[in-house]
């Protein structure tokens, strides 16, 4: 494999508001190969959405504007694609999901309607055969009487159901990459697992890259091949997933784990993060994290911690591990 | 498993049992608009001036241009329906075929503005760098009260129909623009929205397809009242003598040149007023039903 199907490079977007400008993305890295799924977590506001808004070419401007870094996929700079051409790539090759599925589908138009209509921009079809498509496509995200659905509006489908459609949708052109921007946050639990296995299927069959935005680490651990952890628009940890849940590096990644209700402890009162995340205009010194952090000692306040190894494809952005290496046979707690 | 999945979503959706495809005309707004009973009533007396106007060459067989010194004031009777006026003229055969007058100008400042305002409204509210200066150009003109600006455009243009309708349109198109953009700066944020240009959807087709449709509701309403107010503002300038020019005969003019009367024949400002009157309210009604019908809110408890 030569090239990876995307590679961002520090990535920095930056959003101007009355208060001032502010980097809702900075300095993000990372890439991603073909059928290789991410998961990018953190809490809101931490640049996750952003990131995968950048991607797409979709951060509204104003007040948004991508102010440095590269994008490349399959080869090209998408920062330097004219609009045009950012269009074909949409919905074509790249693909997104949303958040709300009540509100992601347009009220007005059948669902057909809009299968149609990237089906014909994409593919250049006419109706006939794109209505063929999205029967198919329906079929294949498990919806029953495909054909009978077509003709129905919004309205008359249920939360999980209009996601499957938004995954239809967002499938119809066998897209490379796929962008899902907390697909399952407003679902029921049940259907939330539900619409996670029909991902997964349907990412192994089409071999797609997915980025899986989420706040859900258990969503994370079921899905995904690799994290990346956000925290006020940095990445501070990013590690194969079996590897970030066996040895989290970063204070916040740990509290994160943390945080995660079990239902063996019995009685234990659940652990949060202490405090709250920084405003984005009154960013602190140093590592962003030690406010918060029950390690930081004086030296976190001097200057941002670099991404540092802790062994090879994981690293986590805190100053505590310089000079560490993690030795691989002694399987201890790394730092803590 | 895809079937019980599916299963699952199913017995969560009271989704219809057997889901047809449905004509537009058969379409539940289409059933709850004919069960409002505002709607129904505006959408009678509008059928009826409608028909009257369409029709008054059958129905007024009397020229209403033609003078007959005999005949002047004769009273509403047997012989002469709404009487005559000054001139002796058949007030049924002028009532009529003003009504068509009026209606024609009240419909092309209808259409008019529901273009120009709609193409205002939506680039101002969908490309935010133009609102600004569009919704400045749009203050200017409404801080004139309407009929002094229209008097202003028609004294300029020249009096005349086709004039009063210009400026008609371009009084009330500010208004209309407005409420357009208001409802795109709603629906431009909606994430169908977004979902489209995920989809690598052009502005335009964002525009026209997702965004308009979605914004109709208060359209729709607002070119009613547009309606009404055109069709009574143009009779104001017609009274002024600067709409269409006597003896072409629109409502507004007849009541303007029976107002010296109106003491011996009443009616003949009368009936032009009753005319007028049945009109707006028709046209009132109508809105009403339509905002009461086509507002989503209100769908829930009557649906």
């Amino acid at each position: 494999m030569s090239e990876p199907l995307l590679s961002v490079r520090n990535l920095k977007t930056v959003f101007k508001t009355e208060d001032g400008q502010f980097a809702a993305v900075d300095d993000v890295s990372f890439e991603l190969n073909e059928g290789e799924v991410i998961g990018i977590v953190g809490e809101s506001g931490s640049g996750k959405s952003v990131t995968a808004l950048s991607i797409m070419g979709l951060v509204p401007n104003p007040p948004g504007r991508i102010a440095g870094g590269e994008i490349r996929f399959e080869g090209r700079n998408l920062l330097e694609l004219p609009e045009r051409e950012m269009r074909r790539l949409r919905g074509g090759r790249m693909a997104m999901i949303f958040q709300e599925p009540m509100t992601s589908l347009n009220p007005v138009f059948t669902v057909g309607d809009q299968l149609f209509e990237g089906i014909i921009e994409h593919e250049g079809v006419g109706k006939r055969a794109a209505r063929d498509r999205a029967v198919e496509l329906l079929d294949k995200v498990g919806i029953a009487a495909p054909a009978e659905r077509l003709d129905q509006y919004p309205h008359q489908m249920s939360g999980g159901m209009r996601q499957r459609v938004m995954i239809a949708m967002a499938l119809a052109c066998n897209p490379k990459l796929l962008l899902a921007d907390e697909p399952t946050t407003a679902l029921d639990v049940t259907i939330q697992a539900q619409i996670l296995d029909l991902l997964r299927e349907l990412q192994e069959e089409f071999r797609m890259a997915v980025i899986m935005i989420t706040h859900n680490l258990g969503v994370v651990a079921e899905f995904a091949h690799k994290v990346m952890v956000m925290y006020c628009g940095r990445a501070v940890e990013t590690a194969p997933v079996g590897e970030l849940f066996e040895r989290p590096s970063h204070p916040y990644t740990q509290g994160l784990l943390r945080s995660i209700p079990h239902l063996d402890h019995e009685g234990a009162r659940l652990r949060t993060i202490k405090g709250t995340v920084p405003s984005p205009f009154a960013l602190p010194p140093g590592c962003r994290f030690a406010a918060r952090c029950e390690h930081a000692r004086p030296a976190c306040a001097e200057a941002e911690p670099p991404m540092i190894g802790v062994v090879p494809d994981h690293e986590a952005a805190c100053i505590r591990l310089t000079g560490y290496r993690h030795d691989l046979t002694r399987a201890t707690e790394p730092v803590a | 498993m895809a079937n019980e999945i599916v299963g699952g979503a199913t017995a969560v959706a009271p989704a219809d049992p057997a889901p047809r495809r449905r004509s537009r005309w058969q379409s539940p707004v289409v059933r709850r608009l004919l069960r409002h009973r505002m709607f129904v009533s505006g959408a009678i007396l509008l059928l009826i001036v409608g028909l009257a106007a369409i029709f008054a060459d059958l129905l007024a067989p009397s020229d209403p241009l033609k003078i007959s010194i005999r005949t002047r004031f004769e009273p509403p009777g047997a012989e002469w329906l709404f009487g005559t006026d000054n001139f002796g003229r058949s007030q049924w055969s002028r009532v009529l075929y003003g009504a068509r007058l009026s209606l024609m100008i009240g419909l092309g400042v209808v259409i008019l503005n529901a273009v120009f305002g709609t193409l205002v409204g939506a680039l101002a509210g969908y490309f935010r760098s133009l609102d600004n200066l569009l919704m400045r150009i749009t203050d200017a003109f409404m801080a004139f009260p309407v009929i002094l600006l229209a008097i202003g455009i028609t004294a300029a243009l020249g009096p005349g129909s086709l004039n009063a309708v210009i400026a008609l349109a371009a009084v009330y198109t500010p208004r209309t623009a407005r409420i357009v953009r208001a409802s795109v700066l709603v629906v431009r944020e909606m994430e169908y929205v977004e979902a489209a240009r995920a989809m690598g959807a052009t502005h335009w087709r964002i525009i026209w397809h997702h965004i308009l449709p979605n914004c109709m509701a208060p359209l729709i309403v607002q070119l009613t009242f547009i309606f009404a107010y055109s069709v009574l503002s143009e009779a104001v300038l017609s009274f002024l003598g600067l709409g269409a020019q006597p003896p072409t005969p629109t409502w507004g003019n007849i009541i303007a040149e029976g107002r010296q009367y109106i003491r011996e024949a009443p009616w003949i400002t009368a009936i032009p007023g009753i005319a007028l009157a049945m009109t707006v309210m028709g046209l009132n009604l109508l809105g009403d039903g339509l905002r009461d019908v086509l507002d989503p809110r209100l769908k829930v408890q009557q649906g």
